[in-house]
């Protein structure tokens, strides 16, 4: 592909005390891109996301959101960049202390130039956008965990990103509600012309969302493609998490892993 | 933070800044009072106790005036905040930052110092002299109640008494003072909140530890100002 990439993850290293979480990983996403990252729990996908927001610096290595290199950029700039990319947390992330209105809300109050009118409409707007119009008054608490999802992810659209992170979008719900979450996703994600990149281990979820996939394994991307291709992958480790076989090298590893 | 200053953008949002000034302000009066109030009437009593021996229980307004508007008041206050708020925020925060609502707000480009930490900031450093003023007037109420009964020192003696001996730069020191308290436990508590780690317990661990520095610290620098003010002011 000779399109210029949204984000650029250049040969980055990651280490938390000695252990490299991200071990020179390089990874493109390009617009329009619903890249799937897999791999196992503790493995750095989210370190990933964390990375493309700023929010971490890489031990080695580059980040770049286009021309920019996130990890070089001042404070202003940085916050900038971030209202340009909307997260959906594994948990959530609402507020707790802001009803449902507050929490969409917060982002344009505090960032934007819009009258409370405005904000109101475009508030309403999003949240039909994400089947929860009339719960404007409602605090998170009084919400069920698919609801608070997805009024996370119409949080996620308030600036209208360019780039949607989703951090284990269907982590803790019921296989209906996750279908739910991966249809509004997709059907999002293509009405605004976002690019996204969902981070999960769920297997029928990233069938079902994806139009590129990489496999996080070891601090590496070991496979980077297709969906298609990861349903008859030929590497080992690939086939074993796909199809979630209990023998395989993945295990393997973990046996013979050091417990100290 | 800086950015917003240099952009002429107020450090906090002002309805950020009365939530918290009613939370920290108006929700502290009773305790404080009834605080004040206690150690007011222990205190004449025990001094009475000993000056009636000299004949000279009429010292008291002045003892009592001097000790609460300079020391007692401010010191007080401190202590009760540092538990009452400071354990509020070092608590709410910790529980965000676990829920990872912090980063949330840092991801969507707002800096949760603006949002979260100088409305607090802001809140408990205004309030602390007001807070310590009400100290002042609750424990000088329940001494001249004491003094009254036990030493028949009549209220009107007794409140001509405390305005004569009271300057101005007493009540100056403990209203610099009680901001200044206010101060150090809004910066601890916000910064034990912001640095959880560790789930639940972690929070609990947090909030203890905000609540043990933060009061160590208001009786540390309470006597550093005390020794610097006495140096400087003989």
């Amino acid at each position: 592909m000779n399109e210029t990439p949204l984000v650029h993850l250049d040969r980055v290293v990651v280490r938390f005390a000695d252990k490299a979480v991200l071990d020179g990983i390089d990874l493109k996403i390009f617009p329009r891109d619903r890249l799937v990252v897999l791999g196992q729990s503790g493995g750095g996908k989210s370190t990933m996301l964390r990375l493309i927001l700023g929010i971490l610096r890489p031990t080695a290595g580059d980040v770049r959101y286009k021309h920019l290199r996130i990890h070089r950029l001042s404070r202003s700039k940085l916050n900038l960049l971030r209202s340009r990319i909307g997260m959906v947390y594994q948990y959530s992330a609402l507020i707790s202390s802001l009803n449902v209105h507050e929490n969409l809300a917060l982002p344009i109050t505090e960032l934007g130039r819009k009258s409370p009118k405005e904000i109101d409409q475009l508030v309403e707007e999003k949240l039909a956008l994400v089947g929860m119009s009339g719960t404007e008054d409602k605090m998170p608490s009084e919400l069920s965990g698919g609801m608070r999802k997805r009024v996370s992810l119409a949080r996620a659209l308030m600036m209208d990103p360019e780039l949607v992170l989703f951090d284990e979008p269907s982590a803790g719900l019921d296989p209906v509600m996750s279908s739910v979450i991966d249809e509004l996703i997709i059907s999002l994600t293509e009405k605004t012309n976002a690019t996204s990149v969902i981070v999960t281990h769920e297997m029928d979820s990233a069938f079902r969302i994806a139009t590129r996939m990489a496999m996080l394994y070891q601090g590496s991307i070991i496979q980077d493609d297709l969906p298609e291709t990861f349903r008859d992958a030929q590497n080992p480790v690939v086939r074993q998490f796909v199809t979630g076989e209990v023998e395989g090298p993945i295990t393997e590893a973990i046996e013979n892993a050091d417990p100290s | 933070m800086g950015d917003n200053i240099r952009r002429g953008r107020l450090p906090f949002r002002w309805s950020a800044l009365f939530a918290q000034t009613d939370r920290t302000g108006v929700g502290s009066v009773p305790l404080v009072l009834l605080v004040s109030f206690f150690l007011g009437l222990t205190m004449a009593l025990l001094t009475g106790y000993q000056l009636q021996k000299f004949g000279t229980e009429r010292l008291v307004p002045t003892l009592i005036s001097i000790a609460f508007t300079r020391e007692l008041g401010p010191l007080l206050t401190g202590i009760v905040l540092a538990a009452r708020i400071g354990a509020a925020f070092t608590a709410e925060l910790g529980t965000m930052q676990v829920a990872e609502e912090v980063e949330a707000i840092e991801a969507m480009g707002i800096g949760p110092l603006r949002f979260l930490v100088a409305p607090r900031l802001a809140a408990i450093t205004v309030l602390m002299p007001c807070l310590s003023v009400c100290s002042v007037i609750a424990g000088l109420l329940g001494s001249a109640l004491i003094s009254w009964i036990t030493l028949n020192l009549v209220p009107a003696f007794y409140f001509d008494a405390v305005l004569s001996s009271l300057l101005v730069k007493d009540i100056v020191i403990g209203l610099l003072k009680a901001a200044f308290f206010g101060l150090v436990i809004g910066l601890i508590a916000c910064f034990k909140g912001l640095t959880v780690t560790g789930g639940a317990e972690g929070v609990g661990r947090a909030t203890t530890d905000s609540v043990v520095v933060a009061i160590t610290s208001v009786i540390g620098f309470d006597t550093l100002f005390n020794i610097v003010v006495t140096e400087y002011t003989k």
